[in-house]
């Protein structure tokens, strides 16, 4: 094998913009969580105006924070780490990563403006018009065929692990997305889809579990599976074991969408495979967590010494947690009284805030230095501040979410002496109020973390230093 | 025909073809002859050309 | 075999085939036999396509993002089907383009809420939540009463009748007249419209209110049709249960 010495011509200006768009995204989707919390907890925040309800903001929320946030963040990542590990540099170069850049923005535009305005599939995560779905389809064959240009046209002769991560996310989420969007338009903005009833509730789980088990999952452990080695500067504890994570894992999630459908009008044998799958898909996750995690074995100290670090390990930490409850609630007698209740929601923002955003923040602290020449963010002591006002943040949340969520769901099914339900519904209702505002309150904690970052990150772009001795110290443990 | 392969092959020997799969590729990477070329895959975000521009 | 998985780690053309071979087959096992398998939808009577009006008011369900909230599937549990009524059928749904099961409980299934309350109740609930029932965390929905756009509604049916739903010709044809005839005739009263959908609500829901023009159809008149007709279509009382059983 030789190695190339000389320097690759690596893609870069897409990439800042990414990641900036990223930081971008992120704090606008984190305010838009924050405030549908608030909504629930004090409906006058609703307005009484149709273009502010729940019902509206609440995808405006999940696409700014998934696909918004995450997706620019697996844009910046992917790209630039596809360019990194094949030692080429963009397929398409600035040209093909701009258009990417600029479609998949103003797709994000129009599909929070159409949410607000009304236009809705009314699927779940999948709420954009049929042509908007059409138009991000163009946006993803275009990310498609910069990525995997890159990889045929690297210098590099294996693929490495973490572009198989992003490659397979890449292919799942163009089959997710034009399998459950077929749909027949009437108007421009207004369609319906070809399945219905338990076939749409189907495709529409298979969807919608798999962008939580492809997008969110696979996509960022490609981000682990680079950024933590590289943040650590050591190879990933067992390469063997992340080609078994990698099959495993695809293979498992696929099938794991049904036990979104527990005890529902769905036949039982695809809620029975859906479960078997789901408690399944524990042993993969926490194969991948004890591989990121090991990772830093014999450099534990990093944890202490360098807050960038901190946010990828808790994060990969966050990892097995949620991957461990994942499977617990999918047993249909756990289910049977988490589902429909606010401990879902707990379960998924542990996912999402803990795993999903804190590895996005580890690796944008790492990228953002790295792509506009600095050697380290303006301040590794903002960025431990950072951790610490979202971490608190994040369980604040999640435990008001397990409180209500179980609470709920014990309240729905209790009978009185008599043998007659004890509570009304709008009772079970009243009674999750202090878990509302607690879960503003750690959504609140997480957005103001998020600014810390948005100041770091200014101050790192503009290249200043706020506390030399802190910086060159941990990095000189590095 | 697609349909009939599924319901007949498939499905009643799920676990069968689950496990199967699962071996090779675990003994496809634990394979002692394969452990160091791939242990060195690990390498490849380390060794980056234009670090320390 | 062992020798191709360096293949599959150096051509992302084999990698590509590896990984859609892999995400494929779940799908295919757990999806297309949804199709095939006769017992997925149970065979009760009374089911029924929606009526002009009923579909334009489950629209506009789904354009205030309703389902973010409240789900439409009784699950077979004692409490459940104390508080809502007789667990639902996957025929029930047989015609919702898309399904609107729900995932959360904000608040109440609405599987069955058609005829629980008044459409009195319903529209001064929609209205001010808060009016009605105090604890509610519900937004209020004034812009409701504002007249309803049903001038495509045929061109709706006929999207409808491509994907699967059974409307006929003349109900096709008939659409925007239905509408009307849904709304403006006297409740309690059979119009031509409930011979083609039986069950349906006759009668202008938002009629009490303050500020109702009765000559016009308010998007509130085809929500409420829509909620009034939730899970009513079946008659439980007729249905053998061991024919529903999964």
């Amino acid at each position: 094998m030789s190695i190339n010495t000389e320097a690759t011509p690596y893609c870069e200006d897409v990439i800042k913009k990414f990641a900036i768009a990223a930081v971008f995204w992120g704090v606008v989707g984190f305010l838009a969580g924050d405030f549908i919390a608030l909504q629930l907890a004090f409906p006058v925040l609703n307005l009484d105006l149709e273009w502010t309800s729940f019902g509206r903001l609440r995808p405006v929320h999940t696409s700014a924070v998934i696909f918004a946030f995450g997706g620019n963040v697996l844009f910046a990542t992917s790209l630039y780490i596809v360019q990194r590990t094949s030692r080429a540099s963009l397929f398409g170069g600035n040209g093909l990563g701009g258009f990417i850049f600029y479609g998949f923005q103003s797709f994000i535009v129009l599909a929070a403006l159409s949410y607000v305005l009304g236009f809705s599939q009314g699927q779940e995560y999948a709420e954009p018009e049929w042509i908007l779905d059409l138009y991000l389809t163009v946006i993803w064959v275009a990310y498609l065929i910069a990525f995997a240009g890159t990889i045929m046209k690297r210098k590099e002769p294996h693929i490495y692990v973490a572009n198989w991560f992003f490659f397979a996310m890449i292919l799942t989420i163009a089959m997710l997305h034009l399998g459950n969007n077929i749909a027949i338009p009437v108007s421009l903005t207004k369609s319906y889809n070809v399945f219905g009833g338990v076939q749409n509730a189907m495709t529409q789980w298979w969807y919608g579990h798999n962008a939580v088990g492809f997008f969110l999952t696979a996509g960022f452990l490609g981000i682990m599976y680079y950024f933590v080695p590289k943040r650590a500067n050591r190879p990933v504890y067992s390469y063997r074991l992340s080609i078994v994570h990698f099959w495993a894992l695809i293979f498992l999630y696929i099938w794991a969408g049904p036990h979104h459908l527990h005890y529902t009008a769905l036949p039982d044998w695809a809620q029975t495979l859906g479960m078997t799958f789901s408690v399944m898909l524990w042993m993969p996750s926490w194969g991948g967590m004890i591989n990121g995690l090991m990772t830093l074995s014999g450099a534990w100290d990093k944890l202490r010494t360098d807050p960038v670090m901190r946010f990828l390990v808790s994060s990969v930490a966050f990892y097995g947690m949620s991957t461990f409850e994942g499977p617990m609630m999918s047993i249909k007698a756990v289910n049977s009284l988490s589902h429909y209740t606010d401990w879902g929601i707990g379960h998924v923002h542990s996912g999402a805030l803990g795993w999903v955003a804190f590895v996005s923040f580890g690796a944008l602290y790492d990228l953002i230095p790295k792509l506009w020449g600095r050697k380290e963010v303006y301040s590794l002591k903002l960025v431990g501040v950072h951790f610490w006002v979202a971490t608190i943040g994040i369980v604040l949340y999640i435990t008001a979410m397990w409180i209500s969520g179980i609470m709920q769901g014990l309240m729905w099914r209790a009978y009185d002496s008599l043998g007659f339900l004890q509570y009304s519904f709008i009772e079970t209702v009243e009674a999750m109020h202090p878990y509302y505002v607690i879960r503003a309150t750690g959504g609140f904690l997480f957005v103001l973390g998020a600014l810390v970052m948005v100041y770091n990150v200014y101050k790192t772009i503009k290249g200043d230093v706020a506390d030399e001795a802190y910086a060159s110290a941990a990095s000189g443990a590095r | 025909m697609l349909v009939a392969f599924v319901d007949n092959v498939l499905r009643p020997f799920w676990v069968l073809w689950v496990i199967m799969i699962f071996i090779g590729i675990v003994f496809y990477s634990y394979r002692p002859k394969n452990k160091q070329r791939l242990e060195e895959y690990g390498n490849i975000p380390l060794k980056d050309d234009n670090e320390e521009r | 075999m062992f020798k191709h998985h360096a293949k599959l780690e150096t051509n992302i053309f084999f990698l590509a085939v590896g990984i859609l071979l892999t995400i494929v087959v779940g799908g295919l096992v757990e999806v297309i036999p949804l199709f095939s398998i006769e017992s997925t939808i149970e065979k009760v009577d009374g089911v029924r396509p929606y009526t002009p009006l009923e579909l334009a008011g489950r629209n506009i369900y789904i354009r205030e993002g309703c389902y973010n909230c409240h789900s439409q599937m009784i699950r077979p549990f004692k409490d459940e089907v104390e508080r809502y009524g007789h667990y639902s059928l996957a025929a029930e749904s047989k015609y919702d383009h898309p399904f609107q099961w729900g995932s959360k409980r904000t608040g109440p299934d609405l599987a069955r809420v058609g005829g629980k309350y008044t459409n009195d109740w319903q529209v001064r609930h929609l209205i001010n939540p808060r009016d009605v029932v105090p604890g509610s965390i519900m937004p209020g929905y004034k812009h409701l009463t504002r007249s309803l756009e049903y001038s495509d509604i045929a061109s709706h049916l006929k999207v409808n009748r491509i994907v699967g739903v059974p409307y006929t010709d003349a109900q096709i044809v008939n659409a925007k007249k239905d509408v009307e005839e849904q709304v403006f005739s006297d409740a309690g009263s059979s119009p031509a419209v409930l011979a083609s959908y039986p069950k349906a609500m006759i009668g202008k829901a938002s009629i009490n209110l303050s500020t109702a023009n009765p000559k016009v159809v308010t998007e509130m008149d085809a929500l409420v049709a829509y909620l009034q007709v939730l899970g009513t279509m079946v008659d439980f009382k007729t249905v053998d249960d061991t024919k529903i059983r999964r």
